[in-house]
């Protein structure tokens, strides 16, 4: 392109201009290390009786099988944003019974405890649910050798941008089908996930390096897989802004469950502008490198900064540019990678070369700004027109 | 910028009260209002759950007291549930009102012919209309208690309704099946 037009020697247009200032795409340094690590900040419910599976279908945003199965989910609330993204594992126990475990960030948050929510549905349902969290740790396991992706393409809605994964496997359910375990589908490569007795450590440790939880939050940074109650806080998340129709975790068929209303409705009728997206956090004026690697020499970030989109205006350009509007905000970081929640039409104009994410630190009353530089995560839905 | 038109007052007193009150409504606001609240009575409560048979069936529920069990029932809801048990013959015949979880905003009323009391029910009924059996169970009137019972007569069909719910939050989700519960 950009030789194509030197050899025509004709003066600068627009168009070329942007070609010009277009930065290149970003990616994140995926290594393939064989890792276990725990998960922080999860507990644990179990959830059994000869109601469960249309109970939780009635409360959870993705179809719940009458045969237990592990997934992927969330619990909304009635007006629609998030309240929990939960794991669904399956437990059998000596009796025989089949019954559920729910793996969820338990850290105070604006929702009510998930135990008292759920609890609160009960009611004359033959469904008993308690507190396990004593009992287990949670543990992902990912890079393990031989492991092998299951294949998925993707379903958009008419025009709202939302996506979600169907997948090419007929008698295998992706989700994985042992008990106390599940394979983590949220985005390729993100391993598995199981619940190991309390103190325990997965039988996977042998064969694999044992990492902090920091090493777990880089990983599913590095694929753009947000988590918990800091990437998709209580009461405030949307789930499609957070991402839950790419990873799965969104019925728009079943038929009612608790925020459904919205959430159909958005899917036939809204348009989704915002997304979480992993970024990368620089000195300002600088280009981040091509392959995004974590770096261990920058300060630890907190969540919830603000992060405003720029306009670049470009010399001997007399259009001056609207004022971006709205902020993004950062989530989780950790060494100088991190989500962010960033609007779409400031994501388009950043990655047309019109725009630049910056964000303004304090720290002991002075002011430190930041470049902050996106990519979208290579397993993402591509629409082609 | 208005400065230059002339300000035209409209005489009102010239105009006849019958234009003057003239509206879209068909009926004056303040009746319309009334019509909406239909004649009722706090219903009285003929018996009660025992808390023995709770604890022994491992109900879990913070069981009301009876002086604290209240609903309110309409008359025409009342009349209707005489001529139901008048049609089938039997004088305890009863409306059974559940609450379950469901619909897209979490809760939903269940309700059905009861032909007789479970023990853990509260037994309600018409101070005046008899009979007018009216079964809530122990577990569903933690969540309906105060509420008033109606019978809406509409052209697209008539069906008994639970109004004014103390313990709902809002309008409840578009199509009406479900609703929420007030935290």
């Amino acid at each position: 392109m950009r030789q194509s037009f030197m050899a025509a020697r004709r003066p600068l247009h627009d168009e070329d201009i942007e070609i010009l200032l277009m930065p290149p795409p970003l990616q994140g340094l995926i290594q393939k290390i064989p890792t276990v690590a725990r998960i922080p900040h999860r507990s644990v419910l179990s959830l059994a009786g000869s109601q469960a599976p249309e109970f939780l279908n009635g409360i959870l945003s993705t179809l719940v099988h009458s045969s237990p199965r592990p997934f992927y989910s969330a619990f909304l609330h009635a007006q629609g944003r998030v309240l929990y993204d939960v794991f669904v594992y399956t437990r059998t126990n000596p009796a025989g019974q089949r019954g559920y475990l729910i793996d969820y960030d338990s850290r105070p948050s604006e929702a009510p405890p998930l135990l008292d929510l759920i609890k609160r549905y009960i009611l004359r349902s033959r469904v008993k649910v308690r507190d396990v969290s004593d009992e287990y740790d949670v543990w992902g396991v990912w890079g393990s050798p031989g492991e092998e992706e299951v294949e998925r393409h993707w379903k958009w809605a008419e025009s709202s941008g939302v996506a979600e994964p169907a997948w090419n496997t007929v008698d295998e359910w992706p989700w994985g089908s042992q008990d106390e375990m599940i394979r983590d589908q949220r985005a390729p490569g993100m391993g598995k996930r199981l619940l190991v007795r309390k103190g325990d450590r997965p039988p996977d440790a042998s064969s694999h390096d044992l990492a902090t939880s920091d090493a777990y939050t880089l990983h599913r940074i590095l694929r753009g897989v947000p988590e918990g109650s800091t990437d998709i806080p209580a009461m405030q998340a949307f789930p499609m802004d957070s991402n839950l129709d790419f990873m799965g975790g969104l019925d728009f068929r079943k038929g009612c469950y608790v925020g459904q209303e919205l959430t159909v409705r958005t899917y036939h009728t809204g348009i989704i502008r915002k997304r979480i997206m992993p970024v990368v956090i620089h000195p300002p004026d600088s280009s981040p490198p091509k392959v995004v690697a974590p770096s261990q020499n920058l300060p630890s970030f907190a969540s919830g900064l603000d992060i405003r989109g720029v306009a670049n205006q470009p010399t001997g350009h007399d259009n001056p540019t609207p004022r971006p509007r709205g902020n993004g905000k950062l989530l989780s970081s950790s060494n100088g990678l991190g989500l962010a929640l960033l609007r779409l039409e400031q994501v388009e104009a950043a990655e047309q070369g019109k725009l630049a994410f910056s964000m303004d630190v304090e720290t002991d009353g002075t002011k430190v700004s930041w470049g902050v530089s996106h990519w979208r995560p290579d397993w993402w839905p591509r629409r082609v027109e | 910028m208005r400065r230059g038109y002339p300000r035209i007052a409209l005489p009102l007193r010239a105009i006849p009260i019958a234009t003057r009150a003239r509206s879209l409504a068909t009926s004056r606001p303040r009746r319309a209002a009334v019509a909406t609240k239909p004649p009722s009575q706090p219903t009285i409560l003929l018996s009660s759950p025992s808390p023995e048979y709770i604890e022994q069936e491992e109900i879990d529920v913070d069981l009301l007291p009876p002086d604290q069990a209240q609903i309110v029932i309409t008359d025409r809801a009342a009349e209707q549930l005489r001529s139901i048990s008048a049609r089938e013959a039997d004088p305890g015949a009863a409306l059974r009102i559940a609450v379950e979880s469901g619909g897209c905003h979490g809760y939903q009323y269940k309700m059905e012919l009861a032909k007789s009391r479970a023990l853990d029910d509260y037994h309600f009924s018409h101070p005046i209309v008899k009979p007018s059996n009216i079964l809530v169970d122990a577990v569903s009137l933690s969540l309906l208690n105060g509420s008033t019972i109606d019978y809406a007569t509409e052209l697209i069909g008539s069906s008994f309704r639970v109004l004014e719910n103390p313990h709902a939050k809002g309008s409840g989700c578009g199509c009406g099946v479900s609703w929420e519960l007030k935290t």
